[in-house]
């Protein structure tokens, strides 16, 4: 079983060995410690999670730094995690740094040398969720240096300690984050991303070369971040879901844990067609990785859980009866929702429409998403554990996204 | 495609033979329907006759709990499984599994009967099932051993798969019930637990999916006994219908056209990894990961004017996990994390309207709910149509959600997550312009 699971590792190792290897990137001065990226909503009781926080800044009484530099309460918010983590193990406390925080000066906090030394001395920090454009306030200078307090947050990272983040804690996590995005998906494809204003910098944790977003599968966050990595040169976007995490472990390998999941977008060989109107791409490549399963950013291969590993789908010979479109791509869960309905049928594609609703004030448009199977596209399913509601891994499907012009959705009969 | 007059009135003919050809299967099943234990139980004309007979009014109510799960149910969720343990006496409590439902009930037994005893019970295979090897189930549902065996137990649980196996091992063909069936009511009497996921959630009311088809075919087409829907084993009683892997596509809505049909007020539908707890007073309660969409249709009323199916005035809540609701009284109890925070309608979250092209999509009902409860919006829109490659793409329906004077949001101080009671549901056909949409 486990050479069974590691032989797409083993395999991409052997390639290393031979071609000059991405991944002599990881040079000395790499991190040796870990992220865990947590898509928000992340529960009291989810133990899978909290569990692996507190373990990796080292277990049983680990001091764990908590930044609720988020919130718009930080001393609530907070609390709320340092309670956690205490029952979990952790020797959490909360650090005084905060735009939010009443009575305190947020840039004397940041350079504050008691602060500084408290990050030095934990094996992890923990960023709470709010608003991430609160998180690089604090802890960036004016002319965008990094401030002390910043300094040691990476020192413990390089050292060996564990960045955690959750939602707006998880956004700062890449070089570049949604900033102040429109309130909807759909103006995000519809206007297109421009730095400074739907995104901004972030810290930077995961390294340049990977776009993280979060509370993935709420209403189309999957396809906001396509148009984001489009516009600041992304080829790899990591959008992990509610009550989910990602750890990210110092050779750059991600694993999934806690509730679901989280979706892959690798646009390396994805074009845009710039004399047509409006946003579009084409032959972007879409991955659904389910909890247990990784992803190796430096190989770009992925693996399912080893409760998958055996468990691949065969090429289905059913037709299932069920369309494999969606009238709303942009739902909660509904791009998965898709890809599990197309990776079990023998039909080759499907279709999911977006559209911006009746009570739109533009004239009506929309987009089509065109998800369809490649030579690449593989399924996974777990045997026994829950026959009656299996969770799949999909790896590799083809996306195309497209403009279009909407008819009037519909009219009373 | 445009919807052509003549179209049109092939529909209308169509869903007219459908409804006809219903109601003379309803009459022609009342006049069939086999004299039962219970002669003394007149069958209401508004209520059709069922093969299976509820709970006996002659006896006092069952003195014990049911655990109706909505599949899906992980090892790692404590709280369900320790419950069933707790209800069916603790520590050692011995809990007979059906594997009936299952293409191989031992394997899914063998599965569950794990899950149970690492909780602590003792938990035994009960060798019934229409697909078990070298077994004339017939003669096992009737066998004094296997009996005995459910007679042994303080607790039974229905594992998943089809529901039609269940009803089909523990029934006899004259609609009776068998012997082993008749244990397992004395077991619910005595004050012991029933528990069941997925198709063993399905057989817990009087009425279930038997063959279902996709939920807008439903719409359209409307259901039938035998066919769509079929006799369950009613163990919560004969007025409320239940409905399970609830946040799955659609299956919300097809819980309507069933409830009409067959004169029930109440409709509860079970997420994954969640389960509804039923105690003797029938308080519900909601424990595991999600929650539980109620839907109630006592003062809904359907337009036969309008052609196609339609529905007025019903009345759709979502109970999330640790609320309580009783099927006597209809009187709902948030959550502790709840209780104090009951939103401001004045003090709306947002004011972006509330839309999807897919209600039936996998969550989306829900969704929307939350998203119009905390809402400056008093209504929220959703519509349902076809694949457009696919047959009758033109046809499609309207759910308008309205907030009333009775609508009520709570959320919790702990987690991210959201009680939402009492919004009026609104359902109509409507005709989708084609084609839906052209490239640019």
């Amino acid at each position: 079983m486990l050479i069974k699971f590691f032989k797409p590792l083993l395999r991409a190792a052997l390639l290393l060995a031979i071609l000059p290897a991405p991944g002599s990137a990881l040079a000395a001065d790499a991190p040796k410690g870990n992220l865990v990226i947590i898509g928000g909503a992340l529960r009291p009781d989810n133990a899978d999670v909290w569990q692996r926080i507190v373990k990796l800044a080292g277990g049983q009484g680990a001091r764990i730094a908590v930044f609720a530099s988020a919130a718009g309460d930080p001393t609530a918010v907070g609390g709320a995690i340092v309670g956690s983590l205490q029952r979990y193990g952790a020797d959490a406390f909360l650090v005084p740094l905060a735009v939010t925080l009443a009575d305190s000066d947020f840039r004397k906090a940041a350079e504050d040398p008691k602060i500084v030394a408290d990050v030095r001395g934990a094996g992890g920090v923990y960023f709470s969720g709010g608003d991430q454009a609160r998180i690089t306030e604090a802890l960036v200078r004016p002319d965008g240096s990094r401030s002390a307090v910043l300094d040691a947050v990476w020192a413990l990272y390089r050292d060996g300690g564990v960045v955690a983040g959750t939602s707006a804690g998880a956004a700062v996590m890449s070089r570049t984050m949604f900033y102040a995005p429109p309130p909807t998906v759909f103006a995000t494809l519809r206007g297109g991303v421009t730095e400074g204003r739907e995104v901004a910098p972030g810290l930077g944790f995961i390294g340049d070369d990977v776009f993280v977003d979060q509370h993935f599968l709420v209403r189309g966050r999957f396809a906001r971040m396509i148009p984001a990595m489009l516009k600041t040169g992304f080829k790899v976007g990591l959008g992990i879901d509610e009550n989910t995490a990602m750890v990210v472990d110092n050779r750059r390998r991600v694993e999934i844990i806690g509730h679901k999941g989280a979706l892959l977008v690798d646009l390396s060989r994805a074009t845009t067609d710039t004399s047509r109107p409006g946003f579009n791409v084409a032959n972007a490549v879409i991955s659904y990785l389910d909890r247990g399963d990784r992803y190796d950013l430096v190989t770009h291969m992925v693996a399912p859980s080893e409760a998958k590993a055996g468990g691949r789908l065969k090429a289905p010979t059913v037709t299932l009866p069920q369309p494999v479109f969606s009238a709303d791509i942009l739902g909660k869960n509904a791009v998965v929702e898709l890809m599990e309905q197309l990776i079990k049928n023998r039909r080759t594609e499907a279709i999911g429409i977006a559209t911006s609703g009746p009570q739109a004030t533009l004239p009506e448009l929309g987009f089509q998403f065109t998800f369809s199977k490649t030579r690449d596209s593989v399924g996974y399913a777990a045997a026994g554990a829950t026959a009656d509601a299996p969770s799949y891994s999909i790896f590799n499907l083809r996306l195309d996204i497209r403009q279009l012009d909407i008819g009037q959705p519909a009219a009373p009969k | 495609m445009k919807l052509t007059g003549f179209t049109l009135q092939r529909l209308c003919m169509a869903w007219l033979l459908v409804v006809a050809g219903a109601a003379a299967q309803v009459a022609a099943q009342a006049a069939t329907t086999p004299v039962t234990k219970t002669p003394q139980v007149t069958v209401k004309a508004s209520k059709p006759a069922k093969a299976v007979p509820p709970p006996k009014p002659v006896l006092a109510p069952p003195a014990g709990n049911l655990v109706i799960i909505g599949g899906g149910l992980r090892a790692e969720n404590a709280e369900v499984w320790q419950r069933i343990v707790q209800l069916a006496g603790g520590k050692g409590a011995r809990i007979g599994v059906f594997g009936s439902a299952s293409i191989n009930p031992e394997n899914s037994a063998q599965n569950t009967i794990n899950k149970l005893n690492q909780y602590g019970a003792q938990a035994f295979f009960i060798p019934l099932g229409v697909t078990l090897p070298n077994s004339d189930y017939r003669k096992a549902a009737e066998d004094p051993e296997v009996v005995a065996l459910v007679h042994s137990a303080t607790g039974i649980y229905f594992t998943g798969g089809d529901q039609a196996r269940i009803t089909k091992a523990l029934v006899r063909p004259d609609g009776k019930h068998t012997a082993a069936l008749d244990a397992v009511w004395d077991v619910y009497r005595d004050g012991g637990v029933v528990a069941g996921s997925s198709a063993g959630a399905a057989i817990m009311s009087t009425t279930m999916f038997y063959d279902a088809r996709a939920t807008l075919d439903m719409l359209k087409n409307g259901v039938n006994e035998g066919h769509e829907i079929a006799a369950g084993l009613g163990f919560i009683g004969d007025d409320v219908f239940v409905d399970q892997h609830l946040l799955v596509r659609g299956r919300f809505a097809r819980m309507i056209p069933v409830m009409l049909k067959k004169g029930y007020q109440i409709g509860l539908g079970i997420d994954e990894n969640s389960a509804m707890v039923v105690n003797a007073r029938r308080d519900v309660e909601i424990i595991g990961y999600s929650g539980a969409l109620l839907l109630d249709l006592s003062a809904a009323i359907t337009d036969r004017g309008v052609k196609g199916f339609n529905i007025s005035n019903a009345t759709i809540s979502y109970l999330d996990r640790g609320d309580k609701f009783n099927l006597v009284s209809r009187e709902f109890t948030p959550s502790p994390d709840k209780a104090d925070n009951k939103l401001d309608p004045n003090q709306p979250d947002t004011r972006a309207p509330v839309y999807t092209n897919d209600i039936l999509g996998n969550n989306a009902v829900l969704d929307l709910m939350i998203n119009l409860i905390d809402n400056a919006q008093q209504e929220a829109i959703g519509i349902a149509f076809g694949n457009p490659r696919e047959g009758s793409p033109d046809q499609g329906y309207e759910f308008r959600f309205s907030k009333t004077i009775n609508s009520v949001g709570y959320s919790s101080t702990e987690v991210e997550a959201y009680s939402v009671l009492k919004l009026r549901m609104d359902i109509r056909p409507i005709v989708l312009q084609q084609p839906l949409y052209r490239y640019r």
